[in-house]
């Protein structure tokens, strides 16, 4: 048999982690941020119909994915994943109501030790989540307003920090934590000053979508050869 | 015997097996999976896993439907009401008895022969 889940909350985590293990969720979101920033990066400029043609497709393309994002991931998920190695409900749809707060997980441990142990558990999740957030913001503001060359490397450390405390929820994997800093030391490195100031965070951006792309590429591929596809009969 | 330790007894058999324990702890935590996943998870046997879902279908602690997602055919598990309040009440009581068994009398301690 295999390592079975003891507790409910051990289930729980594993179904989270299964939705991101073929790799798909986080390709998406780099097909997403690659795309606005190449609208970005490539305003259309009049007279010039393929260019506004290409500028018009990856508006589309982001705009897709950012309103349809869930269906198309099923939709992917039902070609690919599915049928290689089963369905579970999307944990954003399972709702805490789902799982009764009176239900205990079982263990040795007193019954209010393993209360205050969940519940410190919770805590600790959701300050996580804000410390991201913080990261993030932190960093897209210092990009957006402060003027100066060393502002993308300091970006690029705490985009990495909120990456690295989403790691173990969201599966992020070290090729988006440490390409991030590297992204951002290298357009310290090769920042031309003067340029047009939009375009170094739409550069920036592009970076990251890429590395989401190359970490969602990495996780697919992976994932497809630990799980060809086999037919199984079910009762 | 202390009283707590008492619930052992009127514990469910149905749910108390490990194989069944672990599928309905598996779909406590989901809400619901198809075949596939909860032999993944389980490490069970088709048919195994088949005979299990199938006592939990009779009690009317599971769900089963058959349905596709697009051209893929999928056997969906789900608990049922009575499986969710059967499993919450399975918890609670051996969730009682641990804590039973726990905060009893402590083991009288060694004493050494000289």
């Amino acid at each position: 048999m295999n390592a079975s889940p003891p507790s409910v909350s051990d289930a729980k985590q594993q179904a989270w982690q299964y939705w991101f293990v073929d790799g798909l969720r986080h390709l998406l979101l780099g097909i997403a941020i690659l795309s606005i920033s190449i609208c970005m990066l490539y305003p259309p400029r009049p007279r010039a119909f393929w260019q506004l043609a290409i500028w018009a497709a990856t508006l589309t393309l982001y705009v897709a994915l950012m309103v349809r994002e869930r269906q198309i991931l099923e939709w992917l998920k039902t070609k690919i994943t599915y049928p290689r190695t089963g369905y579970v409900q999307s944990p954003f749809d399972v709702t805490d109501l789902a799982v009764s707060p009176n239900v205990l997980e079982l263990g040795l441990a007193p019954a209010d030790e393993r209360r205050a142990e969940a519940q410190r558990l919770l805590i600790a999740q959701r300050r996580q989540l804000w410390r991201a957030a913080a990261l993030v913001v932190a960093g897209s503001l210092a990009m957006l307003l402060i003027e100066s060359r060393w502002v993308y490397t300091v970006a690029g450390v705490l985009f990495a920090l909120a990456m690295w405390a989403l790691r173990r929820n969201d599966k992020v994997s070290w090729v988006a934590i440490v390409g991030i800093p590297i992204l951002g030391t290298c357009m310290t490195v090769f920042f031309v000053p003067g340029s047009y100031p939009p375009n170094r965070v739409a550069w920036f951006m592009a970076g990251w979508g890429g590395l989401f792309v190359l970490d969602g590429t990495i996780a697919l591929t992976r994932y497809l050869l630990r799980h060809p596809m086999s037919k199984v009969a079910e009762p | 015997m202390k009283p707590d330790l008492k619930e052992l007894v009127t514990l469910d058999r149905t749910i108390h097996e490990p194989a069944r324990l672990m599928v309905m702890t598996v779909l406590y935590a989901v809400t619901e999976a198809d075949f596939l996943y909860l032999q993944r998870q389980s490490g069970l046997t088709q048919g195994n896993l088949s005979s299990h879902l199938l006592k939990l279908e009779d009690a009317k602690y599971v769900l089963i439907e058959k349905t596709f997602k697009g051209k893929y055919p999928l056997t969906i598990c789900s608990l049922t009401r009575k499986g969710r309040e059967a499993f919450e009440e399975y918890l609670r009581k051996m969730s009682t008895v641990s804590n039973a068994a726990g905060n009893g009398d402590q083991h009288p301690k060694r004493v050494r022969r000289k």
